[in-house]
């Protein structure tokens, strides 16, 4: 057979097995309460027969094709063949909970089980082998990436999952869920406005002043080491006390616990990336092009706003990156001290035994996280000037 | 370059000592907090003794540490070689793309998989670690000049000689460097891992939260501190040997 | 005009600079030259005062360089550097524009300037223009560097060793290009150089330093035929002689040359030069296209038998050689004379062994 004539592709076959292997867990879990442990059902349990055997036919289909994915029109056809299993899976998913709830309580949840999620996992490791592929055809490259999320995230606005559990937790708190959307945003970006602007600031002071350097570089270094609850809870104390014997803190909305100490925390925690990468940033213009400004008749100032920052801009950036990304997480924590946002959700899930609780906690965050890093490594290539090549610590 | 590493040393041996003798005097604790909060009745939390938390720390940290070091620079390792070289794309970028998951999220999705307790907080740590000590084995053997490969290949070392000799010795500094990044991450995620029952100097931070104690918060928090900082410079000169 | 006033400069302990005085006269070209930590660059530095000196007083025009501020002393100074410098964060035009839009200058001025200015450093503006620092070659950012220092027309140039990072090739055309940019523009230019050559090429005068102090001031021909003391001497080097042939250009050399066309007679021949060894021949339009052996005249019967062809490029010079590339031509030939042409190839004359004799008789004794 063709097939076995040229060299398989290890990563997309080994995708495949695992997708082969994810059809024996179980698919769905049937509970009778959010919290109540459920059964698991297998494939054919799950999604009745006729969608059992489609999502096993692709399966087959994907791991024959790995075998030769030499070519882009067979690296195109896988890749949209693992599309069309993630789509099906979700779809099916969300067919099924309707079909399985429709006998039970209306307490009663249906959740994703191991099977689906690694069935995922699956498709994301069989497309990324055939993204490889497609170096070529930009076209064909994007839709293999993201047909499947397009479709699943059309599926997800329409309704057509809203029996599965988490998106039944959602849909009980929605304003809730806004609410503390928009509230973890608020925390990062506040947090991350603030100590970007100090960290600029002090990463050009040290690299101004010999004598500030060391300092500066030995207390970011020291506070990035501090665990992110260490220093939630060694801010608490203080802020504590003086919230305490300064009410006019307090009506301010300053207290020992909430939002105060969370984003002096998270500023914090933003200088070192941002002091770092403006060090550096500052450091690698050329002595030679500073050296021909001055000789030219710049002052101090035109050559910082002309020659330095726009130079030195691309990787000053990725410092700020790195602390926002890194703030979305932190944020989260911040949860557990009262100061709200997305890990509100986590810790009630945990407190409640809640794994659908925890998932929306836990899924928004790492979105938000990964939108905040594609927005910002957008920015950071919007502000790195075209003459300079693009090299990033 | 020698005295530099043995001042350092000698640093940390101090340090250590003097966190070792902080810790075990939890008198003085309770003297400390009793006198910077009045009001509470209790400050020290009752559950264990801080020498117990402290052990309680270290233990999840180094076992998740531990099986991150003996299972990441070996999968690094793997994928810069012939039969891994596949697979190289796909872990790098995993890898990279692992990094902007916040450690909170990571640790909370463990729960729903495996449950509760230390098992399911080591092993989410445990796959967190990964991320960094992978990258950056792969950045380490990758930064070996092709030059210096060649000369010992060409000098009649096998494979598997000149990764030993060679290769591993001059990417030790970076790999170090990822296991440092690791260990610091974990120690401050394991935190985290009071909530879901792994216990560690986080818990009484969390029972202070709960209860409404600061006392209980400071408790945890400030050896926590120490704890971090003592590590981190314990790695660094690690770090420093390998320069 | 620049003056310098017993200008010294202190770094610690170290004396770079011990009290220099010397002027620099308009349109003149200047090289500071001598071993390296002589105090050049310093001293070059101090004009637009990048390095304030310790003492003394440096003069531009009559106006003490020390009552202006600096940065608006250096925007009326073009300053080039070895590594140039150039900003890589903007094209090649905005790199030139940098003075002129510190200046304020419109936009439709700065764009003529910018396309004028690549011209003058022979480059083509459609070209490169837009081009980043990046995408150019050694040779070009050095000419683009120049451009850059020339743009706002100052009327001093501090160069400091602005062919350095470049082959020798690529110098000694970038070399080329700036003395016939220089005869254009009439800069007074202060240039800081390690290479005698090109000092004893370019400058109108050379400033020989040592350890801060000014050894020698003279023109190149001066430095050659008198240098003031052994140091010097040495520096120069012992093959001042020939250093001497590259600055002296041929055409004051020129004698008139014997030649006679195709068809002329051999007795012709024998009356265009009663003494001479050879005779040129040329065409109708007075071309160059041999020359023959009057020795051979007895035996021939035309001219055709006994010429040996070459052709201008082959074996003549140019009338804008110097005499060192006549010298040159000449023992690569086995020739003791050899023909002058212009652009066309046409005769202007012919320049013996003898005449170049005569040029640097002197100049290669002791002191």
């Amino acid at each position: 057979m063709i097939f076995l004539r040229a060299k398989p592709d290890s990563v997309a076959i080994t995708g495949a097995v695992i997708g082969l292997w994810s059809l024996l867990p179980g698919w769905l879990t049937l509970k009778p309460s959010r919290i109540a442990t459920g059964t698991s059902l297998s494939l054919w349990d799950s999604f009745t027969l006729p969608g059992a055997l489609s999502i096993i036919f692709l399966w087959l289909v994907c791991f024959s094709f790995s075998f030769r994915l030499k070519n882009e029109r067979l690296a195109l056809l896988t890749g949209i063949c693992a599309n069309l299993i993630a789509i099906a899976s979700f779809l099916m998913a969300g067919l099924s909970a309707e079909r399985l709830l429709a006998g039970e309580e209306a307490t009663a949840r249906v959740s994703l089980g191991a099977g689906i999620w690694l069935t995922l996992i699956a498709t994301y490791i069989v497309i990324f082998a055939a993204r490889q592929k497609l170096g070529q055809s930009p076209l064909w490259k994007n839709l293999v990436s993201w047909s499947g999320l397009a479709v699943i995230i059309f599926l997800f606005a329409s309704g057509w999952l809203n029996e599965l559990s988490i998106v039944r937790e959602f849909l009980d708190r929605e304003a809730r869920f806004m609410q503390e959307l928009v509230h973890h945003v608020m925390l990062v970006g506040v947090s991350v406005s603030i100590g970007g602007v100090l960290g600029i600031m002090l990463g050009i002071w040290a690299t101004r002043s010999g004598a500030a350097e060391k300092p500066v570089f030995f207390f970011s270094n020291i506070t990035q080491t501090i665990p992110s609850l260490a220093l939630f809870g060694l801010l608490i104390a203080p802020l504590s006390i003086l919230s305490f014997t300064f009410p006019t803190l307090r009506e301010l909305g300053i207290r020992g616990v909430g939002d105060t100490p969370a984003i002096i925390a998270l500023i914090i925690y933003s200088l070192l990336p941002v002091v770092r990468n403006t060090y550096v940033g500052l450091k690698q213009v050329p002595p030679a092009v500073i050296d021909a400004g001055r000789g030219m008749g710049m002052s101090r100032g035109q050559i910082f706003r002309r020659v330095e920052m726009p130079l030195a801009a691309p990787i000053v950036l990725e410092g700020v990156r790195t602390a926002t990304v890194q703030s979305v997480g932190l944020a989260a924590v911040a949860a557990l001290i009262g100061a709200g946002g997305l890990g509100w959700f986590i810790f009630q899930g945990l407190g409640q035994a809640a794994s659908d609780l925890i998932l929306l906690g836990a899924l928004p965050i790492i979105i938000l996280a990964i939108i905040a890093d594609i927005i910002m490594r957008t920015i950071v290539r919007l502000a790195t000037p075209k003459g300079v090549a693009g090299e990033t610590p | 370059m020698k005295n530099n590493q043995t001042r350092r040393w000698a640093i940390f041996s101090l340090l250590a000592v003097a966190f070792l003798v902080l810790i075990a005097n939890a008198g003085w604790w309770e003297a400390a907090l009793r006198f910077l909060f009045p009001g509470e009745t209790q400050v020290l939390h009752p559950r264990a003794s801080l020498i117990t938390l402290v052990k309680e720390h270290l233990t999840l940290v180094s076992i998740s540490s531990g099986l991150t070091i003996i299972v990441g620079v070996p999968l690094g390792i793997w994928v810069t070689r012939p039969t891994g070289r596949p697979f190289l794309p796909l872990v790098a970028d995993l890898t990279s793309f692992g990094q902007t998951f916040p450690p909170v999220a990571v640790l909370a999705l463990a729960v729903p998989m495996f449950g509760f307790g230390l098992v399911p907080t080591v092993l989410a740590l445990f796959f967190y670690g990964l991320l960094p000590v992978v990258r950056n084995t792969i950045a380490g053997l990758q930064s070996v000049s092709k030059d210096t490969l060649d000369a010992a290949l060409g000098i009649g070392m096998s494979r598997v000689q000149a990764l030993v000799r060679v290769e591993l010795p001059l990417a030790a500094r970076v790999i170090m460097a990822g296991v440092r990044i690791s260990v610091i991450i974990n120690i401050g995620t394991a935190m985290i891992g009071a909530v879901i029952g792994a216990g560690g100097l986080g818990s009484p931070i969390v029972a202070g939260l709960v209860q409404d104690n600061i006392a209980y918060i400071v408790e945890g928090a400030a050896p926590a501190a120490l704890l971090a900082i003592l590590a981190d410079h314990f790695l660094a000169t690690v770090e420093g040997h390998f320069a | 005009m620049i003056r310098l006033e017993n200008v010294t400069k202190r770094f610690g302990d170290t004396i770079a600079v011990d009290n220099l005085s010397f002027e620099v006269n308009q349109g003149e070209v200047c090289v500071l030259i001598g071993p390296s930590g002589c105090g050049k660059t310093t001293t070059l530095r101090m004009i637009n005062r990048m390095t304030e000196p310790t003492s003394g007083r440096i003069f531009i025009n009559g106006k003490d360089t020390s009552t202006e501020k600096p940065e608006v002393l250096r925007r009326a100074i073009g300053y080039a550097i070895q590594s140039v410098g150039l900003f890589p964060h903007l094209t090649v035009a905005r790199n030139i524009a940098t003075v002129p839009e510190l200046l304020h200058w419109d936009e439709k001025r700065i764009a003529r300037r910018v396309e004028e200015l690549l011209l003058l450093v022979g480059l083509n503006p459609a070209q490169y223009a837009r081009k980043y620092p990046h995408q150019l070659s050694g040779g070009e950012a050095q000419r683009i560097g120049v451009a850059r220092a020339l743009a706002a027309d100052p009327s001093v140039l501090l160069m400091d060793e602005p062919f350095g990072a470049v082959d020798p090739l690529t110098r000694e055309r970038l070399q080329t290009q700036f003395a016939r940019i220089q005869q254009e523009l009439k800069k007074t230019v202060i240039m800081v150089t390690h290479d005698l050559d090109e000092a004893i090429r370019l400058a109108d005068r050379i400033a020989i330093m040592k350890s801060g102090r000014l050894v020698q001031y003279d023109t190149p021909e001066a430095l050659l035929t008198k240098p003031a003391n052994k140091f010097v001497h040495d520096f120069v080097g012992t093959d001042r002689a020939l250093k001497r042939l590259s600055r002296l250009p041929i055409m004051p050399y020129v004698r008139q040359a014997p030649s006679v066309t195709m068809n002329a007679t051999m007795d012709e021949v024998e009356a265009v030069c009663r003494h001479c060894q050879w005779v040129w021949v040329v065409n109708d339009q007075k071309r160059l296209l041999g020359w023959l052996d009057r020795g051979s005249i007895p035996s021939a019967s035309s001219v055709s038998d006994v010429i040996v062809r070459g052709t201008p490029e082959e074996i003549a010079v140019t009338g804008k050689a110097t005499l060192r590339e006549a010298l040159s031509r000449m023992l690569g030939q086995g020739l003791r004379s050899i023909p002058v042409v212009d652009e066309m190839g046409i005769l202007l004359g012919e320049i013996t062994l003898r005449d170049i004799e005569m040029a640097t008789a002197g100049t290669d004794t002791a002191p």
